[in-house]
């Protein structure tokens, strides 16, 4: 299953929640310091558990950096 | 040793109810480490620095270590929406925003243009008014147009912020006349953002009126940002001193500063 990952494909081997995705990706700081939109819409913190990533959804993981 | 201009004189910025000891503002980019971007920031007296929302690089997500050191060093955190060109695209960042930092405050950036970075003013008011319904405290970086400055604060913007020219030109203040317009007819803090080149721009802005600046390119970009840094909080201060004392109205003439009074006559 493909899905996009900030731009990039990336496959994934079963369906799983946004939290779980998180989790495989390896994020040091999931608790905190980052935001995530699905397919161009935000996905609150408390709504990872429970938000499913299927095949072809887009999503857009961010943090801030610097900036002006 | 003598007290800064807030403690002497109890003159605060407010934004949103809290109350600011500095009215500098200083963005965080271009810096050539992260050392001197602190050193810089510590001698600038920033209390609010601006922080851009990018994607995460999955290969190596470490550049949130920064954002963290900033926090820990008790930085207000203001995020933009910069590199937006679209109402959608500003509204989700903001979204993305107040989601990683939980902060209601944002600086408003919809460009119009990669060349000149101008402000799309038009979007500015769309997103800001949308914004501002969903609970944002807005700092939109607007055209330097006073009725467009008039219309983001009547619509809930708890600042406005015309740039003094296009974004890194250093150009100064092009239009102190519009400034001024815009401080005189806006009820909330006029904050010059953009185009500041050296101190003396940042003085001319306060020396308006303004309530304050927010700066980055002409700090982290000059030979020794330190330095520069603290000519910026020296420029701010001075400068709205001198707004405060008032200064002399211009006249064409000259006018003898000596007495003419008991003059010898030669």
């Amino acid at each position: 299953m493909e899905i996009t990952v900030n731009g990039k494909a990336h496959e994934i081997s079963e369906p799983l929640s946004l939290e779980a995705l998180l989790r495989q990706l390896a994020l040091p700081d999931a608790a905190g310091g980052i935001a995530v939109a699905l397919n161009g819409e935000l996905v609150r913190r408390e709504q990872w558990g429970g938000k499913q990533v299927a095949p072809g959804d887009a999503l857009e993981i961010v943090q801030a950096t610097q900036g002006g | 040793m003598e007290l800064p201009i807030s403690e002497a004189t109890g003159d605060h910025l407010i934004l949103a109810g809290t109350t600011y000891d500095s009215r500098l503002i200083m963005g965080t980019a271009r810096y050539p480490n992260h050392d001197v971007l602190l050193k810089a920031l510590r001698a600038g007296g920033a209390q609010m620095v601006t922080v851009a929302i990018r994607r995460v690089n999955l290969d190596d997500p470490t550049g949130g270590n920064l954002i963290s050191l900033l926090r820990k060093e008790g930085y207000q955190l203001l995020p933009n929406t910069a590199g937006c060109h679209t109402v959608r695209d500003a509204l989700l960042t903001a979204e993305l925003a107040r989601e990683a930092l939980g902060t209601d405050f944002i600086k408003l950036e919809i460009i119009a243009d990669e060349d000149t970075l101008y402000p799309d003013a038009e979007k500015v008011l769309e997103g800001a008014r949308i914004l501002v319904e969903k609970g944002f405290h807005v700092m939109p970086y607007c055209t330097d147009d006073p009725i467009i400055c008039k219309k983001l604060a009547d619509l809930g913007c708890i600042a406005v912020m015309p740039l003094g020219s296009p974004i890194g030109s250093g150009m100064g203040i092009l239009n102190p006349y519009n400034i001024s317009l815009i401080r005189d007819l806006v009820r909330v803090p006029v904050i010059v953002d953009a185009g500041v080149g050296t101190a003396s721009d940042v003085a001319v802005a306060m020396e308006l009126g303004c309530d304050g600046v927010l700066l980055n390119t002409a700090v982290a970009s000059a030979r020794d940002p330190v330095l520069m840094a603290q000519a910026m909080r020296q420029a701010c201060e001075a400068g709205r001193k001198a707004h405060l004392a008032g200064r002399i109205p211009r006249k064409s003439y000259a006018a003898a500063s000596s007495p003419t009074e008991g003059r010898i006559k030669f």
